[in-house]
Parts: C-alpha cells; structure tokens; sequence
C-alpha cells in the first residue's frame, strides 16, 4: 500500500476544460444566453455539455472530444449552417427533438440524447410539491403553450390532488424585447391560468432561496420551454440532481427508430441517456417540415425578422436546407 | 471613538438575561442546522440566565429595504427594551458583522452590549467583515468561541492578543444520536447486508475539499489488502461549491462526475460494494451509524473547525479514523472511545496524507471484540459531548469576566488583500495549499494542534 499520498485540488481545477471560454466571443455571443440566466447557466458533464453559441472554443477541442449541445432549435439550425462536417473533429451530442436538423455530412458524427429522471410523478406518484417554470418571453412559452402545459400536468397528477400540494412558479423575465412576439399582456394572462386551473395559493421564490435548497426530494419539476434556444436547463439539472421527478415522457412514434447506446449518471437521481438513429426508417414516417419544432421555428423567425434579431432569412434558409436534406428521401 | 470596556460591562452586568441572534430559516449547510439547533438547547437549558432570542432572515437588508419589514429597526429596540447583559450570536448567517453594521444607523456602538460570537471555520472567508468589527468595536468587551483547538489556534493567529478567545465544542442531541443494536440489525436486514460484512462509512458533504476520490481509492487498497468482506457507504448530498477560499470554482454536476470517473477503473466486485444513500435525515443517519463498523473522512475542508459527522459516528460508539486536520485533531487522545488520525502534512507542493498505519487500524476496529464495547464507548462519548454534558463548558465562560477586543492584527488585512486579489483575477498565489505561503502559515494552525483533545 502507498503510504503517503499527495492531495492538492489546486490542480482540480476544471481548466482548459470547454468551460474556459475566449473573453472575445464572450462579448460578442453571449448576449442572449445572458437574457436566458438561470437557465442558460453552466454546469459540468463528462461529455462536455455546453451552448454552442456561448464563446466556446470548438476549434481548439482534442480531436475526437465529445460535446453535448444543450442548445435549442435556433442556435443548432444556425451552427450546422455555419459549421462544416469536414471541418468538425469531435462528436456531437443534440436533444432527440432535433433529429431532423442534422445534414446529410453531419449523420456519422451526431448522436443524441434526452433527459431522465429515476422519479416520475403521476397520479400514482403524486408529488407533495410543484414547481413550475420557465422565461417569460417568446424564447421559452407564451400563452398557449403554458395552456397545453397545465392541461398535461392536471392530466398526470389529478387537479382534484393540487390543492393539497405546494405549488411554487419561478418566471422570471429578461430582455423580452430580444426575442419578439411577446405582448406584455402574456404575462398577466400566464398568471391567470396559474391562479385559475392551477391553485390560487402559489410560491414565488426568489433565484437565491431556490439555490439555497439543498433537496427537492418529492417535488415534481415543470419547466415549459418549447426549447428554441435553450433545450437541456440548468435549472433542470439543478432540481434533478437534489432529487426533483417528472411528468411522464410524452411517447412518440418517432422514438422506436432511435436505438439507446449509453446511459450517463449525472446524479444519483438523474442521467442522459444517447441514442443513435436510423436515418432513413425515421424519414419514411416523419415529415420533418411537419414537426412542432418547424412550426416554432417558424414563428419565432417570423416574429424576429420584424425586430431585426432574426433574419426573416434565416427562414429561407431553413426552409431551403431542409428541403435540399430531405428531397431524396421524402416526396415534400 | 474609545470605549471604556469596564462601564459597558457594568452597565449590563446587572442582569443576567442574554439575547441570541439566530437565523431566521435554517441553514444551508446540514450541519450548521445541527449545531444551530443544539447551540440553542444549550442556551435554553442554562439555570442562572433568562434567555431571549431574536431570528432575522439571511436577507434582512434585502427584506428591509423592499418589504418595509423593519428587522434591524426591531432589533436595536430590543435591545434597548431588554438591556440583555450579553447579545450572543450563534449562526454563520446572516453574518453578525453584517447584522451589527446595519445596527449602526439605529443603535449606538457605546449603547451595544457585550457580545459573544460563536467561531465557525468561514472566519477567514470572511475577513473583510471581520476587518470592519475590528476598526469599529475596539476595546469592546467581546468574547470569541471557537468549536475546536485548531479553530481557536487560527483566530488567536489573527488576533493581536490571545485573551477573550474561548472554546465550547458544538454539543449533540442524545436523543438524535445513541448507540443502538436493534438498528444495527435492522439496517442491515433493511438493506441486505450480511452481520459480518465490514461497512465502513463516510457521511458528510460530497465536496471537492472532503477527498472522497481519495477515500474511493482507499477503500479498494483495504479491499485488496484483506481477506475480509467490506462495504464502503457515502451518505450525504453531492456539493458543487468548489474550494472558494483557493479560488477552485465548482460546477452544478462536476463532483458527481468526479466520482465516477473514479469509480469507472475499479473492478466491478468492488464498485458494488460502494453505496451511495444521498441525503438522508437524521434519524436514518443514526441507523446508518449504528449498522456500521468504522467512521471514515480524510477531509481537508478549509473550514473544517469541528466535525459534526464524526461526531455523531463517535455518539454512536463507532470507531473513526479521520485526518488529523482542523476540528478533528481534538476527537483523538482519548482512551473511552476510539478515533485515531492520519497524519497530515503540508509540503511545498500541498497536503501530505500518510496511510502508514490504515490497514493496522482498520482490522483492529473491526474486531469484534471491539465492536461489544460500542455502547459504552459512546455513553463515554456523550459524557462530554451531549448538550447536557458540555453545558458546563459554555457556564464557564459566560461567567468569566470580559476583557477589551484588542482588534485583530495586519495578517486579517493580508488575508484581504489575498482575497481581493483571488476575486479579481480567480487565483492568489498566497492562497493554493502550500507550506511556502500565506496558506501555509494560517493553516499550520489546522495541523500544528495534534496534542489537544476536547477534554
């Protein structure tokens, strides 16, 4: 047995990790993730978890390194148009959700994943707490989708069973005016379904009290995020880990086509789990301009073009990209 | 402006009534709850004093200023009402150098009472606020309490005197922690390990400054190097905070990963004897205690003053073998119960950790000769420890006299600087472990108390 041993966490530094960013693209591209905080924030993860738009080094990662992108529909639309496979030496990690953005030249480095909990609450399972959130402003929910959300949430755990469970909403709201289609009313009209279909007696904490909370043990965790810019949450993660469950998944056909490689333990309560997918079984019943997420895309470049964030281009572009994608394998 | 520590004494002598500062809503840290709470059991079970309590939320300026809520405002007329003899304050937050800065606007510092803190290991993250109590309540009748040898060594290292810095241990609940057999059974029955497997445990914080990699390491050389069965059991939350004081920044997620990227090169038979509870509550901590064999931490936390985890492993007559570092140097040298340390030493390079004698000690606490004298050594234990057995502790020092708070000397506002510097640019030289700098010399008070125990 070695009889001494050296500890010096002065060089556990997570240094020259992906989470040192260039103080020049900082400035220039982390503009919006600002506006998305505390969703938006870092966290660590041996696959490397990170926004693609948020000053990371990409050209200097070790050939062969592996990056989860926790980025949502836009930014990951905007990085394959940007970025060339040839050019790109790692593999890539999306969300499942966003198969159908991934180029014919990307499909050999992309895999994907999703986010599970070990706890799922269901009328079964009911919670004695619900935090519900989300960013109040387009990039996350407006109103209707905060409507489909409580309906899926009354659904699961009984509207009968929510008077007698805790119910506390974080919404915090940043630079609304970045990201368009956004009527100040939303907000008022959010609270309302809260109040009305939810429980009139809601919690509000503040960002300090809930990262002051060590266990969420028995709490259902419900953020309503259509996932445009921001799929994989740091809050998420952040009330997973401390032992937070959630709704059951939302099964779709498109699942049976994604085949499971590897599951990842990120806490003792939650894990990635990666898949890799069968292209052309999935093309053949999935029209991807038809998916929820093209709609969304939609929308929000549409809203955008307007305020000149997003380019009414980007739409063209898209649309185009797709087409050209799929033109070979689907009759559009 | 000098204070005449004699007349404030006398003004306040007259009465015996104390007035403890506690947070209002519980602490983040599990176990600063703990102590908070038998601090206060303490306090309350004290004959010759009346006991009075004031709870003020951690963000009681924030509150003040935007909810009207008036908490300092009440404060100071409190004090005023009640003419405490001594205002005690027992919790790390709010901090009380924030609370008596606030107090200022309201309350005169010749017009304060007496005070009494009670020392947690965050003193020198603090050092800015304590830089501002000694410009402002010099020559104030203070007394400091620290919870260990080390903790005290530490402060009298930034004081100008060594006067006025006492220690009372933070006390146990008996009715939390005891020994008991029955548990040990069932525990073990509960979760399918067999009477003779040899559970080692640690609980506590998954902290990068807690060593749990290395703690990982360790169990699987005990494995290898004896014929007998052993389980290793973690208990206790995943902590992301990082080593602030160093300038180590944490990441939501990077210490789970940590372990188990450890946990990834260690052959299966032995990675299924590591069990990982998570958070557990009190009561099933104690039955963890019980159903295991031996107490294991090689922590080298910066705050480590007292030990709380091992503490409550010693109430329940579990053998523990800790580093000798901070708060835990003091559980050794007693022949009631049983605690032995790994020596520490601090090199140029960082701490030096020797496992000389692991194995040694390891098979002697887990004779089972040793394991039937557990329900006395934990009476023992719990002799000095309880909050009713240390309560003498604490009588004695509230009826020693006051004496003037000389200020604390130039290496606080060296610490500072360090600090500054840490904040500024993410690292300090001065204060990454290392027997060639700052860190060294404040920290050599951490290793350098090997002969005092808490009797």
């Amino acid at each position: 047995m070695t009889s001494e041993k050296y500890v010096q966490w002065g060089y556990d530094l997570v240094k020259e990790s992906y989470l040192k960013k260039s103080d020049e693209l900082k400035k220039k591209d982390s503009l919006y993730q600002y506006h998305l905080l505390p969703f938006s924030k870092d966290f660590f993860s041996i696959k490397n978890s990170m926004l693609l738009f948020g000053g990371h080094e990409i050209n200097l990662m070790p050939i062969g390194q592996e990056v989860l992108a926790r980025d949502g529909l836009i930014p990951l639309s905007l990085f394959f148009k940007n970025v060339r496979a040839k050019d790109f030496h790692q593999i890539l990690y999306i969300h499942k959700d966003f198969w159908f953005l991934v180029p014919e030249d990307w499909q050999r480095k992309v895999k994907f994943y999703e986010l599970l909990s070990n706890t799922i609450h269901d009328l079964k399972n009911r919670p004695a707490s619900i935090f519900i959130t989300g960013m109040m402003n387009s990039s996350f929910a407006d109103p209707d989708d905060f409507e489909n959300e409580i309906q899926r949430l009354l659904k699961a755990i009984g509207s009968e069973n929510i008077n007698n469970m805790t119910v506390a909403a974080f919404l915090p709201s940043k630079g609304v005016e970045l990201w368009g289609n956004w009527d100040d009313e939303n907000i008022l009209s959010i609270s309302k379904k809260i109040f009305q279909e939810i429980k009139l007696n809601i919690e509000t904490p503040s960002l300090n009290q809930i990262l002051s909370t060590g266990s969420f043990k028995d709490t259902l965790y419900l953020e309503i995020n259509k996932g445009l810019f921001i799929k994989d949450s740091f809050l998420e993660h952040y009330f997973l880990a401390r032992g937070a469950g959630l709704l059951p998944k939302k099964v779709k056909d498109t699942d049976l086509y994604f085949r499971k490689i590897e599951e990842l333990q990120c806490s003792l309560n939650h894990s990635y789990c990666f898949y890799e997918l069968d292209y052309d079984a999935m093309v053949a019943i999935q029209d991807p301009m038809k998916t929820i997420n093209f709609s969304y895309f939609k929308t929000a470049a549409e809203a955008a073009s307007r305020k000149k964030v997003i380019s009414y281009e980007w739409e063209k572009w898209y649309a185009a990209y797709i087409k050209r994608y799929y033109k070979k394998k689907l009759i559009l | 402006m000098t204070i005449d520590t004699k007349l404030v004494v006398a003004m306040f002598r007259n009465n015996k009534r104390l007035l403890i500062i506690r947070s209002k809503g519980e602490s983040f840290w599990t176990s600063c709850k703990t102590i908070s709470k038998n601090l206060t059991a303490a306090y309350l079970g004290l004959e010759d004093r009346e006991v009075n309590f004031y709870d003020i939320p951690q963000d009681f300026i924030k509150q003040d200023a935007l909810f009207n809520t008036d908490y300092i405002e009440n404060l100071a007329k409190k004090i005023q009402e009640e003419n405490p003899s001594e205002v005690v304050f027992i919790d790390h937050v709010p901090h009380a150098c924030k609370i008596l800065k606030a107090l200022e606007s309201f309350l005169k510092i010749d017009k304060m009472p007496p005070l009494i803190f009670h020392i947690y290991g965050d003193f020198t993250y603090f050092s800015n606020e304590w830089i501002w109590f000694s410009a402002n309540y010099h020559s104030h009748p203070v007394k400091f309490i620290t919870a260990s040898h080390a903790q005290e060594n530490q402060l009298r290292f930034f004081s100008k005197t060594t006067s006025g810095v006492h220690r009372y241990l933070f006390p146990l609940d008996s009715n939390d922690f005891y020994f008991s057999s029955k548990e040990r059974v069932q525990w073990r029955k509960e979760n399918q390990i067999s009477e003779d497997e040899i559970i080692l445990l640690y609980s506590g914080r998954i902290s990068l400054q807690k060593n749990i990699d290395l703690l990982i390491r360790k169990f699987v050389e005990i494995h290898e190097n004896n014929n007998k069965s052993f389980s290793l059991i973690i208990a206790g939350e995943v902590d992301d905070i990082g080593a602030p004081f160093m300038g180590v920044k944490g990441y939501e997620g990077y210490m789970f990963s940590k372990i188990q990227q450890e946990l990834k090169f260690i052959p299966s038979q032995i990675k299924n004897k590591i069990r990982f509870l998570g958070n557990v509550e009190r009561n099933e901590l104690r039955k963890v205690n019980n159903a295991s064999d031996i107490f294991l931490s090689f922590s080298l936390y910066h705050d480590e003053d007292f030990g709380m985890s091992p503490a409550e492993a010693l109430a329940t007559g579990l053998p523990s073998l800790l580093t000798a570092w901070g708060g835990y140097i003091s559980f050794e040298n007693s022949a009631d119960w049983a605690c032995r340390l790994v020596p520490v030493t601090l090199s140029e390079f960082g701490h030096k950790l020797d496992f000389t004698n692991l194995d040694a000690t390891i098979m002697n606490y887990s004779r089972e000769e040793f394991r039937a004298e557990r329900a006395k050594r934990a009476d023992a234990f719990m002799k000095y420890f309880s909050v009713e057995g240390s309560r003498d502790g604490l009588k004695k020092i509230l009826n020693e006299e006051f004496v003037t708070f000389d200020g604390f000397n130039y290496l606080l506002n060296y610490l500072s600087l360090a600090q500054d510097q840490l904040r500024a640019t993410g690292a300090s030289e001065q204060l990454t472990p290392s027997s060639e700098n700052f860190y060294g010399q404040i920290y050599k008070n951490y290793i350098e108390s090997n002969k005092s125990s808490y009797l």
